[in-house]
């Protein structure tokens, strides 16, 4: 297969243009529930990018050996796979991350984003521009999380990574630690990347024209 | 017919191959996880009981999920550790009590795998402060509200509540219990 994209911009294109959580908007439910604080968010981040990589190589690699009729139950096979093998690493190595993530573990098998990116990309390219696709797509979430996580923390706890970051005087906003408080963060944020990248894209037209 | 064999096969052949790198996962974490289990329930038993230095199982009396009875290290018995289950806000919430030979509690350990209390509300039970006010306490304990001297966590009433009211039953039945006869 001949490819126009490099592997450079597939990585820049899941970590910015499309970036899965403030573009493509995947995986919101993931990222409501654990982003409560900014540890969590990296350690979601991690271990989704983990299962990403991981079956986007696999799916790339079987692109050809998986018939198209059953290409989605082959896909849940392959990420159920890597997904239980952080549960278990996790549980194993990691056991207060894994107390912290809880359920949205396990439910990582039906984050949206790494479905999408074993129809949408892995079983169409090769294995290497499969694996950077996880790792530009995985960061970007990462990242995504960890802001979002930050942002909740700081502001709800008082805290960043579990220290203090106000002195005790603060008085914390507890609504941002609660659910509502992910939905307005995140809402703040897309606007932001949205205003942001659209001042980026009519600066480019200008240029080019 | 013969297209869906062969569908079937790739199916079985890709599952086989997973089945087999899980179960190659699982030989190499499974020691790990259960060392963490043991680890976790032990250094829980020692926080709630800092005065023992081992501790033996018994039977666990009603209403308790397990009970331990601690030894000091010259090997006198020092006390009864017992871990208890109560329903929280969000879901079980475990809790393991310590109490010395005059039933008055040493400690308190809040948690499990199923805790899923609020964060930043029900979740601070887990934190030194309330757990504390347990200490020097026995039966009854209670939560302000109801009469008691535990202060409950603001807007945590439920979670509070729970709490108190479980290490209170398990204070009780701690006390119930009979110590192994000395020999």
């Amino acid at each position: 297969m001949e490819h126009k994209q490099t592997l450079k911009s597939v990585f820049f294109n899941g970590l910015i243009t499309e970036n899965p959580t403030f573009r493509l908007v995947l995986g919101t439910c993931p990222t409501m529930a654990v982003t409560t604080n900014a540890t969590n968010g990296i350690g979601m981040g991690a271990a989704a990018t983990f299962v990403l990589v991981g079956s986007n190589i696999v799916i790339s690699m079987l692109r050809n050996f998986i018939p198209d009729k059953i290409r989605i139950p082959a896909f849940i096979i392959v990420i159920c796979t890597f997904v239980t093998m952080v549960q278990m690493f996790m549980n194993a190595f990691l056991p207060a991350l894994y107390q912290s993530l809880g359920i949205f573990l396990p439910l990582i098998v039906v984050n949206c984003i790494i479905l999408a990116r074993a129809e949408a990309f892995a079983s169409k390219n090769t294995v290497m521009h499969s694996a950077m696709d996880g790792i530009g797509m995985g960061i970007g979430f990462t990242i995504a999380l960890t802001l979002i996580g930050g942002i909740r923390e700081a502001l709800g706890n008082g805290t960043l990574f579990g220290t203090p970051v106000f002195g005790a005087s603060y008085q914390s906003m507890l609504l941002l630690i609660l659910p509502a408080g992910g939905f307005i963060v995140f809402g703040l944020l897309l606007a932001v990347y949205n205003a942001v990248s659209t001042k980026i894209e009519q600066r480019k037209e200008a240029k080019s024209e | 017919m013969r297209k869906v064999l062969i569908l079937g096969l790739k199916l079985f052949l890709l599952a086989a191959v997973a089945g087999l790198a899980l179960g190659l996962t699982n030989m190499v974490t499974e020691g790990p996880i259960k060392q963490q289990a043991i680890l976790a329930a032990e250094s829980a038993r020692k926080a709630v009981l800092p005065a023992a230095n081992s501790f033996t199982a018994a039977t666990a009396p009603e209403g308790l999920l397990d009970a331990y009875v601690a030894y000091d290290a010259a090997g006198a018995v020092v006390g009864k550790t017992g871990t208890i289950v109560t329903k929280g806000y969000g879901g079980e919430i475990e809790i393991t009590v310590g109490v010395d030979l005059n039933g008055v509690v040493t400690g308190i350990s809040v948690g499990g795998s199923s805790f899923a209390e609020t964060a930043g509300l029900g979740a601070r039970a887990k934190e030194p402060w309330f757990a504390e006010q347990f200490v020097g306490n026995s039966s009854p304990i209670a939560v302000t509200k109801d009469g008691g001297e535990i202060d409950a966590i603001t807007s945590a009433t439920i979670t509070s509540r729970a709490v108190a009211n479980a290490v209170d039953v398990a204070v009780r039945a701690l006390g119930s219990m009979t110590l192994p006869t000395e020999g």
